[in-house]
């Protein structure tokens, strides 16, 4: 009993920073943008966490740097690829590149290893311990885990029940049809790259102040890819997508205990391996699939030749 | 007389066109006017330019007699223009309550008030007989419903100035005839309306005026009731051409030149088609009519070669070549018109030397000791581009920058020239400007005359009727059945498209109770 909930704690805790970064990537794809670029935006606000937390003494100000940096990270792709028309793909994974290396060498020459320093963080829910049977596994998980399970509910309101769900999909779907519409589909795009990006980036800051207390180079190690990949799996819907983050949750916790109890005579590198492969496996299911928004990773541009 | 709209000497210049040169247009309250004219004349972007969706360089235009200067889509709305678009400007995966209100939703930012929209949205849906849930999504519908429910949404935005731009192309005869109604009805309400099409058919039963077009030019507008076919092509073309009248001799001989034999395509769980049989005698032309998306793409592609069929057997010259590859086949005399002239018929960045070799490099005209003959490339280029009369200024030019009608003619040039014994073409008329239908109509039929066989897919019933010897009908994959070429009528062919077989045609009565029992089945 005890060493289940245990692995329903951890996989929570693991699950979170990608159920977060999935819902916002549900958000640019639904709108028809591929936003590959989660990785990097995910690293840059873990990185920008770090250091507002650092220098305010506020794990807090770092949550909301972290929100920040990666909303202006995911501006950028924006601007290449809604305003200029620019290939999504490689736009993204300029930016992963980019600021992989950039936040590398930032944290190198700040400390000359990999690793920062301990910062202050937000792992627990202290208060909680007080309610009875369950307290105690409550207060373990960080207060970015309880506000990303209510981002869910959130994002199935907004996309099922309001008029900015309905242009959402349209836009996606087909914006000339929403441009027709006397709609600026532009926009639409815009702010749903946005919000991929703040979600990113708190799915970012959760790793450096909500899973650990630092920063570590490549810390986000393709969680970014995951969450992706679990918007695929998910259908562009929130709650598919909370089902699969909890199922990479659990791959990754009962990864974690494979090694720790060193249960298998297999290769640790091996078994860290496994959440990577149930993503890959999915992926191969998944990938096509008929709920994909239909003009996912084609340009609009503005005041083009149309026929 | 008062005009719902005028637009005056409106320019509109593209990248290396003039798209609109100081084009007119004048819109009587309550009339519906035709905008005919070929293809790139420049209709769609007067239209376009009515809509917001262009700005134009210069001219004005006046709605109610009021001058507009509106620059996008939005502006255009709220002056009461609507456009119901050749491609549908609806989301499949929406409802049509969704499709209907999209931009103009009842409720806040936050709230989506579903159930005004659905009382709002209601009424129209009986106005046009659509016995559909508004709850369904776009996708279910047949196109003919799909047409409605962009004519609701136009009207929920109460639009008086409506747009059409080809309203018929994808439509069943009957649709069209049910779409002439619904028109009717509106015009009484006071809607103007401006149709947009090319079927000039269509154009004299609808219209009370027609304006036509000619290279981004307005070249006159008449009245309906004062003019005949004859007069609008004169006008389209800027010459005489004559259109559906062939010179078609003799019949059709006894031998069998292709035959399918059971022929079955399944895509997944799904049949394409099914249990097709049919056969192409010597100097025949066997039509192939069917609703867009009836099978006809995959049969003609299958019987080409690039598709395999998952049952059956195609017989070509008493040959099997059911598992034969393309090359195979156009070695033994077959030639093939695609569908999509740019994706399967050419390569748009070589040359019309280049593309008219395209897949017979190797022959011995072209050939020289495992090179290419370049010298007697040229030269048979020139003498290709001079007899199917394809308009350019060389055999260097770029295949990708000539019209559509000229590409169709280097397709039917290569073709014909490999000598073939059949031809299979798919929709080889679409989108291409009249002089050059006719041309590739006289083609077909020279084939025919001397002895070879043609098989004709095309969406085009007139087409069809005035080409084929024989014409099969298909729908959802099978055959319904096969009429005489000279006892097809729009009506018996337009039954059979929709699923109906032939015996029932004359009986209109009860049809409808046929429909109305299987629904209640269902």
């Amino acid at each position: 009993m005890e060493t289940m909930m245990l692995l329903i704690v951890v996989a929570i805790r693991l699950a979170t920073p990608i159920l977060i970064t999935a819902t916002g990537a549900m958000f640019s794809e639904r709108s028809g943008v591929i936003n590959l670029g989660t990785e990097g935006m995910m690293l840059m606000g873990s990185f920008a966490a770090m250091m507002a937390s650092l220098y305010s003494g506020s794990a807090w100000v770092g949550v909301l740097a972290g929100m920040t940096s990666a909303m202006l990270v995911a501006l950028l792709h924006g601007v290449i690829c809604i305003e200029f028309g620019g290939n999504q793909i490689v736009s993204s994974l300029g930016i992963n590149m980019f600021l992989l290396g950039f936040t590398s060498f930032v944290i190198k020459s700040m400390y000359g290893t990999s690793i920062s320093v301990q910062i202050p963080s937000i792992q627990r829910v202290p208060f909680l311990e007080g309610l009875p049977f369950v307290g105690k596994y409550l207060a373990q998980l960080p207060p970015l885990t309880y506000i990303a399970f209510l981002i869910v509910p959130i994002a199935y309101y907004i996309m099922n029940r309001t008029p900015i769900g309905i242009r959402i999909k349209a836009v996606g779907d087909d914006p000339v049809t929403l441009e027709t519409a006397g709609v600026n589909p532009w926009r639409y795009r815009y702010v749903c790259l946005m919000i991929c990006g703040i979600l990113s980036g708190l799915g970012g800051a959760y790793m450096s102040l909500g899973q650990m207390n630092r920063f570590v180079t490549n810390m986000i190690a393709g969680r970014g890819y995951m969450a992706i990949v679990a918007v695929k799996m998910g259908k562009w819907q929130p709650v598919g997508i909370l089902l699969t983050a909890m199922l990479f949750g659990f791959s990754d916790a009962i990864q974690l205990q494979l090694q720790v109890s060193q249960a298998l005579p297999i290769a640790p590198e091996l078994i860290q391996a496994i959440p990577y492969l149930v993503g890959l496996i999915i992926l191969a299911a998944f990938m096509r699939s008929s709920a994909a928004p239909l003009a996912l990773g084609k340009a609009y541009v503005k005041n083009k030749h149309k026929t | 007389m008062e005009y719902a709209l005028r637009m005056c000497a409106i320019t509109k210049h593209f990248p290396r066109v003039i798209a609109n040169d100081k084009v007119d247009l004048t819109l009587r309250k309550g009339e519906i006017l035709a905008l005919v004219g070929e293809n790139g004349a420049g209709k769609s972007t007067l239209m376009n330019i009515l809509y917001g969706l262009h700005t134009p360089d210069s001219g004005e235009i006046y709605i109610h007699g009021k001058k507009m200067n509106y620059q996008t889509t939005l502006g255009a709305i709220e002056q009461g223009v609507g456009m119901v678009h050749q491609h549908f400007m609806l989301i499949p995966r929406l409802s049509i309550v969704e499709n209907v209100v999209l931009g103009n939703e009842p409720g806040s930012a936050l709230r989506f008030h579903r159930a005004r929209a659905k009382k709002e949205v209601s009424p129209f849906l009986e106005q046009f007989k659509l016995e559909v849930s508004l709850d369904t999504p776009v996708q279910d519908l047949s196109m003919g419903m799909q047409q409605k429910v962009e004519i609701i949404k136009v009207l929920y935005r109460k639009a008086n100035i409506l747009i059409l731009d080809e309203p018929t192309a994808v439509l069943t005869p009957q649709e069209i005839d049910e779409l002439g109604v619904i028109l009717a009805s509106l015009k009484k309400q006071g809607m103007s309306i401006i149709i947009i099409t090319h079927k000039l058919q269509e154009v004299i039963d609808f219209s009370d005026r027609i304006t036509v077009m000619r290279r981004g030019v307005h070249i006159g507008t008449v009245e309906t009731a004062g003019t005949d076919v004859n007069e609008i092509v004169g006008m389209m073309v800027g010459r005489n051409v004559n259109l559906g009248q062939y010179d078609i001799k003799g019949v059709p001989d006894k031998d069998v030149l292709l035959s399918v034999k059971d022929l079955s395509y399944r895509a997944g769980e799904r049949f394409i088609l099914k249990d097709i049989n049919l056969e192409v005698h010597k100097g025949e032309i066997l039509g192939i009519a069917g609703i867009d998306g009836s099978g006809q793409d995959e049969l003609t592609e299958i019987i080409n070669g690039t598709i395999k069929p998952t049952q059956g057997e195609i017989l070509f010259a008493d040959n099997n070549v059911t598992h034969r590859n393309p090359l195979q086949r156009r070695r033994s005399g077959m030639g093939f018109i695609p569908q999509d002239r740019l994706k399967h018929g050419l390569v748009s960045d070589f040359s019309i030397e280049e593309n008219l070799t395209l897949g017979f490099e190797r022959k011995r005209e072209y050939n020289r000791k495992g090179f290419i003959n370049k010298k007697n490339r040229k030269a048979l280029a020139k003498a290709a581009i001079a007899r199917f009369d394809i308009r350019t200024t060389g055999e260097e030019v770029l295949a990708g920058t000539l019209s559509g009608g000229n590409q169709q003619k280097v397709i039917v040039a290569r073709e014909m020239g490999a000598r073939p014994r059949i031809i299979v073409a798919n929709q080889p008329t679409r989108g291409v400007d009249i002089g050059a239908i006719a041309f590739i109509h006289q083609t077909l039929i020279g084939l025919r005359n001397e002895g070879g066989g043609v098989l004709l897919a095309s969406l085009e019933l007139d087409e069809l009727m005035s080409l084929s010897d024989r014409i099969a009908v298909m729908y959802k994959g099978r055959l319904m059945g096969t009429l005489a070429g000279r006892d097809a009528t729009r009506e018996k062919l337009g039954y059979m498209m929709v699923g109906r077989m032939n015996d029932n045609v004359h009986n209109g009565e009860n049809l409808q109770t046929e429909k109305g029992a299987r629904h209640e089945k269902e």
